[in-house]
């Protein structure tokens, strides 16, 4: 049974310290890193390399790397871990939209509004989805009871993709016990959702 | 399999326009983005089912909507998409 290291979103100098755990409580064991990043790829290949540990191979499906190695003999105790330490500051990835209105764009509202939720039924088609949608201030309005989005937002909801909705906004709008769909938040979680994505589209 | 009638417009008014007229007359419909098989000059379409396609006609014709053309849209929406996060 291969031993899986999954590494993603991790910031460097993290995927090759997983690694090296793995690979010292490892006996003979196949092991799979996985990886998000070129860089993290990189820093852990040539760790694998300055261990004298054999690659078998490495994949790339998707945006995200595959490294297949085994641990053949004992690791020295030299690696340092200042020496794998990113150039770039990298923190995880996923795409996060911030929807702060129940409409796109100005001019008029009926269209903006129509548009909001083509905009929301057609991500349920792509073939790349988002990893949140956050909903401020009038946005809120998409997520209750009654609104035409709900039904798409619920689907993108079954497929994994998190939804969070400013209690704030809800109450301040009154709507709070309305809610139809996504996990009411606060701006700790709207926030940090934001900066741990490696894009952020604001509607 | 569902079957759709997907009901195109030369501009926004008229699908914005045709939308009320549907709700007006309880026909159920849905405003989308015109699906990347058929071409319009306008983003948004009407989908209904295909069973009401006569009645929308009529209420189109009634409340002088001009349509451009109406399509057949069969799809399987059970099936399961494959997707990737980004």
């Amino acid at each position: 049974m291969p031993i899986e290291i999954d590494a993603r979103g991790l910031p460097c100098p993290q995927p090759v310290i997983k690694t090296k755990e793995a690979l010292e409580k490892a006996n003979g064991e196949e092991l799979t890193i996985i990886l998000s990043t070129s860089e993290s790829r990189d820093n852990v290949l040539r760790f694998l390399k300055n261990s004298g540990i054999e690659i078998d191979k490495i994949e790339e499906k998707n945006g995200v790397f595959y490294i297949f190695t085994k641990k053949t003999h004992k690791l020295s105790n030299n690696v340092k871990q200042e020496d794998y330490v990113c150039s770039t500051t990298q923190i995880t990835f996923g795409t996060t939209i911030f929807i702060n209105k129940d409409r796109i764009g100005h001019g008029n509202d009926e269209l903006g509004k129509n548009l909001i939720k083509a905009f929301i039924s057609t991500i349920k088609d792509l073939s790349v989805q988002p990893r949140t949608l956050c909903f401020m201030n009038s946005g809120v309005k998409l997520t209750i009871n009654g609104a035409e989005t709900v039904p798409h937002l619920k689907n993108l909801e079954e497929k994994g993709i998190e939804i969070l909705v400013c209690g704030t906004c809800l109450s301040f709008y009154n709507i709070k016990d309305k809610l139809a769909v996504g996990k009411i938040s606060n701006m700790y979680d709207i926030s940090e959702a934001m900066l741990k994505s490696s894009k952020v589209i604001t509607i | 399999m569902n079957t759709y009638a997907i009901i195109t417009f030369h501009n926004t008014h008229f699908a914005l326009k045709a939308k009320k007229y549907f709700e007006k007359y309880g026909l159920k419909s849905d405003t989308i983005p015109v699906p990347r098989e058929f071409s319009s000059e306008c983003g948004f379409c009407s989908k209904i089912l295909w069973k009401d396609k006569n009645i929308a006609e009529e209420i189109m014709k009634k409340n002088k909507i001009i349509y451009e053309s109406i399509y057949r849209w069969e799809r399987d929406e059970k099936k399961e998409k494959k997707f990737n996060f980004v």
